[in-house]
């Protein structure tokens, strides 16, 4: 059973660095989650796979989400009269937006290995921030464009190109009718 | 895994993690990575990508007076174009079509059409075309109330159906309908005073934890699809203390079965969330006035569209003027909320796959 008993815990990453944290804040990651609360007692958590530098970036977006949602909660629970607090929790959810996209302006290298620590410490909310960070990187670029900007290599031949730039004319043709609801049987 | 700065995005990202990424992109772009390279080109015409990608249809099945349309969930679409779905006409092909039941994932409808003497059950799939009539079952047996069920792969679906029997009787009789049988089955009979309303349609049916549930205006009614049997799960305590005549329905928030109230005295709703469902224990209420906040977070934002979509004696549940305020604050959801007049309502979740059972050989 989790007990309340130790409020911070420590996590180390795969390079020897410790980090303590408030109990609560590494909760944010379900790995961490389910050792504290299936294992139970662990004073130490290691992090094999994240190294400090990572670790650190990923405990502040935690530690930012988890004051974030005690915000909320503790606003939602004083009900001081419903005009004049119709604005009021407006400007934090902004401020978390905005707080959230600084937070992804980072080189390609950290961006990549953030995902691979969210998907890794099973941060939803961090993995879907990072993904559509590494998407909107790829959104309107043409391929060449995109090979340059992640150092790809391309294998394929100006032929074969050209013959799969004849194909995507009907490569998602599927789907978006599907999506038009026009494929009857 | 990674510890130094990776040089190409296929080097320092399993395959995995790379398609993470790509389900987020637009059509559009899903199209341009195809010509990147090999690898690209392999992952994105994967099967198994497409059938990631392939959330494509997330909405509410409303019935408007006399025909069914679909009304798209436009926030949990990732994909950015947006096209109108109009009616569904293979659920309008006949005059009296009516739908008894929609799974919550893969988009199985279960509905039945013609007059009085002449019903025939259906199953179809509207995102692929599919429909296929399925063996009747006893009709002359009024009906309680119906739920559809699709099996983790979508192929395969189970149908329990509950009907009213002859006379006087305090029980409810029990029919499953297992698609790889392809025929109904009569379960053990249900003993237990239970009464659906007339009006389950309006607030479809739960899935959740293996279970079916409804709620009734005893509590709620939980049938377990694979056990085929049925047990009640008392509501939270605190539920019962005010007046039954709030607008209530059950739904999931986060995977758990969770009961909503709306508080017609202000734009307020409470929520109680099932926080252990093997021990049926209550999570503690939480009351949110959704006056206080842009409702653009995600944490409320799913349950505040399913309010837009619910009926409460026939009306739209959210038509009280004390909601006025909200929809100043968040227009996109008045445009939805004034679409929807009330009347039978279905969460609609599909995907584009079809389903093994509806296949029909010439």
């Amino acid at each position: 059973m989790a007990d309340n008993g130790g409020k911070k815990i420590t996590l180390k990453s795969s390079d020897g660095e410790e980090f303590e944290v408030p109990e609560v804040v590494a909760m944010e990651s379900q790995t961490i989650r389910h050792v504290i609360e299936d294992v139970c007692a662990k004073n130490s958590i290691p992090l094999l796979n994240v190294n400090s530098k990572i670790l650190s970036k990923v405990i502040e977006y935690c530690k930012k989400h988890v004051a974030a949602a005690e915000a909320a909660a503790s606003k939602a629970s004083t009900e001081e009269g419903t005009a004049a607090a119709a604005s009021v929790t407006k400007p934090s959810d902004e401020d978390l937006k905005t707080w959230d996209a600084e937070f992804v302006k980072v080189d390609k290298g950290t961006l990549f290995n953030l995902i691979l620590a969210a998907n890794y410490l099973h941060i939803p909310g961090l993995l879907d921030l990072t993904c559509q960070a590494a998407a909107d990187m790829i959104k309107g670029k043409s391929a060449k464009e995109i090979r340059k900007f992640f150092n790809l290599k391309n294998c394929i031949s100006p032929e074969e190109e050209e013959e799969i730039r004849r194909e995507n004319q009907w490569a998602f043709e599927e789907e978006k009718r599907t999506r038009a609801f026009d494929a009857y049987a | 895994m990674v510890t130094s700065t990776p040089i190409s995005i296929d080097e320092a990202l399993p395959d995995d993690a790379i398609i993470e990424i790509l389900t987020y992109l637009p059509l559009d772009d899903l199209s341009v990575c195809l010509e990147i390279n090999r690898k690209f080109n392999k992952l994105v015409s994967d099967p198994y990508f497409k059938s990631r990608q392939s959330k494509t249809l997330s909405g509410y099945l409303i019935h408007n007076g006399c025909n069914y349309s679909f009304l798209p969930d436009r926030l949990a679409m990732k994909c950015t174009q947006v096209e109108n779905f109009n009616n569904l006409e293979i659920l309008a092909r006949e005059r009296y079509t009516t739908v008894e039941a929609v799974s919550q994932c893969r988009g199985l409808v279960c509905c039945v059409r013609g007059g009085y003497l002449n019903k025939r059950y259906y199953v179809c799939k509207p995102a692929t075309g599919q429909c296929r009539s399925i063996p009747n079952p006893k009709l002359r047996f009024e009906t309680a109330a119906t739920a559809i069920v699709a099996s983790l792969s979508g192929q395969e679906f189970k149908i329990v159906r509950f009907s009213l029997p002859r006379g006087r009787s305090l029980y409810l009789r029990c029919e499953i309908f297992d698609s790889r049988a392809w025929k109904w089955h009569r379960c053990n009979d249900i003993n237990q005073d239970i009464r659906f309303p007339g009006d389950w349609r309006h607030d479809g049916a739960v899935f959740a934890h293996g279970s079916i549930h409804w709620l009734t205006p005893q509590g709620i009614v939980a049938f377990n699809m694979h056990k085929e049997t049925l047990k009640q799960i008392a509501l939270p305590i605190e539920f019962s203390v005010y007046e039954s005549k709030h607008y209530a329905k059950i739904t999931l928030r986060d995977a758990k079965l969770s009961i909503v109230r709306v508080h017609d005295d202000d734009a307020e709703v409470m929520v109680w969330t099932m926080n252990n469902y093997l021990e049926e224990e209550w999570g503690p209420q939480q009351l949110i006035n959704f006056k206080m906040s842009k409702i653009d977070d995600d944490q409320w934002l799913p349950l505040f569209m399913d309010l837009i979509y619910s009926s409460s004696s026939g009306r739209n549940c959210l038509s009280n003027s004390n909601w006025d305020e909200v929809w100043k604050v968040n227009l996109d959801a008045l445009h939805a909320n004034k679409s929807f007049f009330g009347g039978d309502v279905f969460k609609f979740e599909s995907d584009s796959s079809p389903c093994k059972a509806l296949q029909q050989f010439a």
